[in-house]
């Protein structure tokens, strides 16, 4: 159906790249080190610009995703030229297998996410499940899979606050302390909470 | 659902309502933490947890009951909320309540 749509535009050129383009992008200019240098640039920024990001107190619902969202179009809009703007797999992946192009770009995605991940001071194992996901990235389409384990581990399966909402949980105000003591002493990056029983709903 | 949250644990409470008890008993300590630190996203580890019981002499089940307390932690924190813990039964706990449960994180 969609090959009727652009057949007369096909039909009027031999550029083969051309007709590729209609359903997916590639660098304007092919360069695989400068390519690469991009890759790292756009998958850094992503992953620093998405991790960088503070959950809101209130919840948009599915809007929350929006500033990963103007993320992306911010990447895409300023690197789109140098390495091809492609996020969307649905309608990249096809055509590319059909066209025989499947360019793995495993290293520089690996070195963005790790950069990311380490500016921010998170620990390497944090940043594995990116890196595999990541390893079945062709081409650009890591833009998208990178977005996606963002919400889903970043945001969703990192935030306890989010977690607690989530299970509907609302906290109530700390218990005072029922004798002489204190509910928590901190050493140094430790807490000791004192022992606390349970109460009912209604705080009884 | 009203909890029961006083009485002993084998005599008075079934073992599901003391893990209800210890449930509670860990939302109790995330108001602690949350204000202590403002947010719970602070939490780097829960590290210890010595989860006490009050329960008849033959119950036997304590590890289950503080599985509400854990089980808690865990599905808060994911895999931050794991910790070492003990968990044991009591002759009687303050105002007679089912559980009582101290943390380090």
């Amino acid at each position: 159906m969609f090959g009727l749509a652009y057949k007369q535009h096909f039909d009027s050129t031999d550029d083969k790249d051309g007709k590729l383009a209609v359903f997916c992008n590639a660098p304007a200019i092919r360069g695989y080190g400068y390519n690469l240098i991009t890759e790292i640039i756009g998958t850094f920024v992503l992953v620093f610009g998405a991790l960088a990001m503070s959950k809101p107190a209130s919840t948009l619902g599915t809007l929350d995703a929006l500033p990963v969202g103007l993320l992306i179009l911010g990447i895409g809009l300023s690197l789109g030229g140098p390495t091809g703007y492609a996020i969307n797999p649905a309608r990249d992946l096809g055509p590319r297998i059909a066209h025989f192009i499947l360019p793995i770009k495993i290293k520089e995605t690996v070195i963005g996410v790790i950069r990311g991940y380490r500016l921010l001071g998170r620990s390497l194992a944090d940043c594995l499940p990116l890196i595999f996901l990541n390893l079945y990235n062709m081409n650009k389409i890591f833009f998208i899979i990178t977005a996606v384990s963002f919400l889903n581990t970043a945001i969703i399966a990192q935030d306890a606050e989010t977690r607690l909402k989530e299970k509907g949980i609302v906290l109530p105000e700390a218990q005072k302390p029922v004798a002489n003591y204190v509910n928590v002493v901190r050493v140094g990056n430790l807490l000791f909470l004192a022992g606390k029983g349970p109460t009912k709903p209604d705080g009884s | 659902m009203a909890a029961n949250i006083t009485g002993k644990v084998g005599k008075d409470l079934t073992i599901e309502q003391g893990y209800e008890a210890a449930r509670l008993t860990a939302i109790n300590h995330l108001a602690v933490l949350k204000a202590e630190l403002g947010s719970l996203n602070k939490v780097k580890r829960i590290v210890k947890v010595l989860g006490m019981v009050n329960c008849t002499e033959d119950f036997k089940d304590q590890p289950k009951v503080i599985n509400g307390y854990s089980d808690l932690m865990v599905e808060i924190f994911g895999d931050k909320g794991k910790h070492a813990r003990s968990a044991v039964g009591m002759y009687a706990l303050p105002s007679n309540i089912a559980v009582e449960v101290e943390v380090d994180c």
